[in-house]
């Protein structure tokens, strides 16, 4: 439906009556027009460098952003920018997008889209119907699996000795070694001894694994660990098996479909008399449009690149009452609205709203809950210069209560694992989730929705930065303030900044 | 007369009220608008402000945590210097512009030499592009960048060291929606 373009003129005298109908029809259309292409949309990307590789041995997932669908929204179109890679060709990965709620439920339609091995960049999409989360806020999840690359499969028989820390490092040996490319991905599955001379235990083999790390040595790091069933036996192969993988180049997610209003044609037509309901109509329309169909500043992670361990998102050490920051957004350049007449004073709608997502996870089994409190700053630019001009705005609903999962114990908590493990040589995993886990209720994920303002001085300023900073307190075992807990880390993956809806 | 394109949003009455029922009522019984005010003006303005300004979308916003200090250890993307030097690629990303709005105004925080493409997403082909000069130091930077047609996009930020004095690093890009004209 085309704009269309009506002139003033038509509505500059009292008596209109005869082009009032074509006027208010036109306005209609105008209504539905915008209300179907002015749907929400924002995407990350990542630097060169420091680009995520997805893949996986199992079903995974990372929260891309926590997102408020748009009243009357009811599609949400993912589109994702990258380079898919599987030896031999084919199939390389396959992804859908996932919509959480507050509650816990999630919107998932199991349509996976598959993605092709390809030596140029590509963009592939997903689309999701989220009429049911319509003006809800929810955390939208990339969930993704790789393909299995058998014609790649090379194995070499191995024994326990070959396993350390607990299960978590193999030695793979020359063999699996002279294959291994840290560009790629892979498997590693036990199974019988090809000689078979040794005969299966009854406990079976353990399932498989995934290398986690880009090490040089042949001594590389798994997850899931090996299972202590792997001891029984006293030889057995090792088959290291290629994944398909994507190395993600950005995101965008936009609403692409509405419940549009019905048209209010029907009572406009030429001889009616306009009545007040239909213009109440038609303002209530357009009111919704400015002041519900807000923007979104910032959806995503702010990584931390320096970081070689490749987190989904900033990883900090458990540092008692210490704020950090954790996220990080342009905004600014706000809209406006005027009272009546045009001569009114300009009123900047300057309110925020940001959803940012916590977790965190321990190696200590003592480890309770503890309270992560947020606060949020915004400065000017100045020369290339943030630190001018910095205020701290009153931040409201600003805190969550966070339950760390628990890493590296003999329960396979993989999620708590991924997101806990660093490697100098980098976490071939990303910080992603075990999707399963996730679908249990084990994300460890908690959300801090908070509302603040621009300062009045500031208002008008089209280029400011937010950063929003996260301060641990009252961990149990209770610690002194300024004290670094490395078995404690909490996680930052994503946050939504946007315009608070309403006036 | 023109065509009225506010920036803002006219509302009728206080901007709490959803429908504008203060001042569009019934006043004498007989289905007629009473009031002091020209409601098919505003509805008409309105209508017009909804389509060119409302939700202008924030396509892209990648920021570094080290943003704030313009950190030489925290950044989105770093290329060092050297005694040639070309553009690399620092960052592209899907993005998605509404109806009749490819007009988008980018903000980036960086230093070294920096250039912005606006590409097709079907086909790859440049829309809209923008080169700077060299900067030796942090700079922030505005450029208006405007094509036709096309919404479905991707932006791509590249950036240049200079010649044998400066790193080129990256610490943030936004690529805002500019109003549509009407």
């Amino acid at each position: 439906m085309a704009f269309k373009k009506l002139d003033s003129a038509l509505v500059d005298s009292t008596l209109m009556r005869p082009v009032d109908a074509f006027t208010l029809q036109g306005i209609d259309a105008n209504n539905q027009t915008a209300w179907l292409s002015r749907g929400r949309s924002a995407a990350q990307g990542y630097g060169a460098d420091s680009r995520p590789t997805l893949a996986t041995i199992r079903t995974s997932g990372v929260p891309l952003t926590p997102w408020v669908v748009s009243p009357t929204a009811t599609e949400l179109t993912l589109t994702l920018r990258g380079i898919a890679s599987a030896t031999g060709g084919g199939s390389a990965v396959h992804f859908r997008l996932v919509a959480m709620t507050m509650g816990g439920r999630f919107i998932d339609d199991f349509d996976m889209t598959t993605v092709g091995d390809d030596a140029a960049v590509q963009q592939v999409t997903a689309t999701l119907n989220v009429r049911s989360a319509s003006g809800q806020p929810v955390v939208l999840w990339l969930v993704f699996e790789s393909e299995l690359l058998t014609a790649t499969a090379t194995s070499d028989g191995r024994t326990p000795s070959d396993l350390s820390v607990a299960g978590f490092k193999v030695d793979i040996g020359a063999t699996l070694g002279a294959a291994y490319d840290s560009a790629k991905r892979y498997q590693l599955a036990p199974g019988e001894d090809s000689s078979g001379t040794i005969p299966e235990e009854p406990l079976g083999y353990v399932g498989a694994s995934m290398i986690v790390n880009d090490g040089s040595s042949n001594n590389k790091y798994v997850l899931p660990r090996f299972g202590d069933e792997i001891l029984s036996y006293s030889q057995f192969d090792l088959v290291m098996t290629e994944l398909g993988r994507f190395e993600l180049y950005g995101w965008s997610i936009e609403e692409t479909a509405f419940d549009a209003p019905a048209s209010l044609v029907p009572a406009l037509r030429s001889g009616s008399i306009p009545r007040a309901r239909t213009f109440q109509a038609l303002y209530g329309q357009q009111h919704s449009l400015a002041f519900e169909r807000t923007r979104v500043c910032h959806v995503g992670g702010s990584p931390d690149f320096e970081d070689t361990g490749r987190y989904w998102g900033q990883v900090h050490a458990y540092d008692e009452a210490q704020a950090e920051d954790c996220y990080c957004a342009a905004v600014g350049d706000l809209p406006t609205y005027k009272v009546d007449t045009r001569t009114a004073t300009t009123v900047y709608r300057r309110r925020y709203r940001a959803l940012a997502l916590v977790c965190a996870a321990t190696t200590s089994p003592s480890v309770e809950s503890f309270k992560v409190d947020m606060t949020a700053q915004i400065a000017s630019f100045s020369g290339g210069v943030w630190s001018t001009s910095t205020v701290t705005p009153t931040v409201a609903y600003d805190s969550a209560v966070v339950t760390p999962l628990q890493a590296i114990i003999l329960d396979p908590a993989v999620t708590a694992d991924r997101i806990f493990q660093a490697f100098s040589d980098g976490h071939h995993l990303d910080g992603t989730w075990d999707w399963a886990e996730v679908k249990a209720g084990k994300h460890g994920l908690s959300i801090i929705d908070a509302i603040f303002e621009e300062a009045e001085a500031q208002q008008t300023v089209t280029e400011r930065l937010l950063t929003l900073r996260m301060t641990p307190t009252d961990v149990s075992p209770p610690v002194a303030d300024n004290t670094d807990l490395n078995h404690i880390k909490i996680y930052h993956p994503c946050a939504l900044v946007m315009i608070d809806e309403g006036p | 007369m023109a065509i009225q394109n506010n920036t803002y949003f006219r509302a009728i009455g206080t901007a709490a009220d959803p429908t504008g029922a203060t001042q569009i009522n019934v006043v004498d019984g007989q289905n007629a608008i009473g009031g002091s005010i020209n409601e098919i003006e505003i509805l008409l303005e309105n209508g017009n402000h909804v389509h060119s300004t409302t939700n202008r979308r924030a396509i892209i916003d990648a920021w570094s945590i080290g943003a704030p200090s313009s950190s030489t250890t925290k950044y989105l993307y770093k290329e060092a210097t050297a005694a040639i030097v070309a553009f690399g690629v620092a960052l592209e990303a899907p993005a998605s512009v509404g109806a009749d709005r490819q007009g988008v105004t980018f903000l980036a925080q960086y230093q070294g030499r920096l250039k912005v493409d606006i590409l097709r997403a079907d086909t790859g082909a440049s829309v809209a592009s923008y080169t700077g000069s060299n900067q030796t130091s942090p700079t922030t930077e505005t450029q208006t960048l405007t094509w036709s047609t096309h919404t479905d996009v991707v932006v791509r930020v590249s950036l240049a060291p200079v010649a044998s004095t400066t790193d080129a690093i990256l610490w943030g890009v936004r690529v805002l929606e500019d109003q549509t004209s009407i």
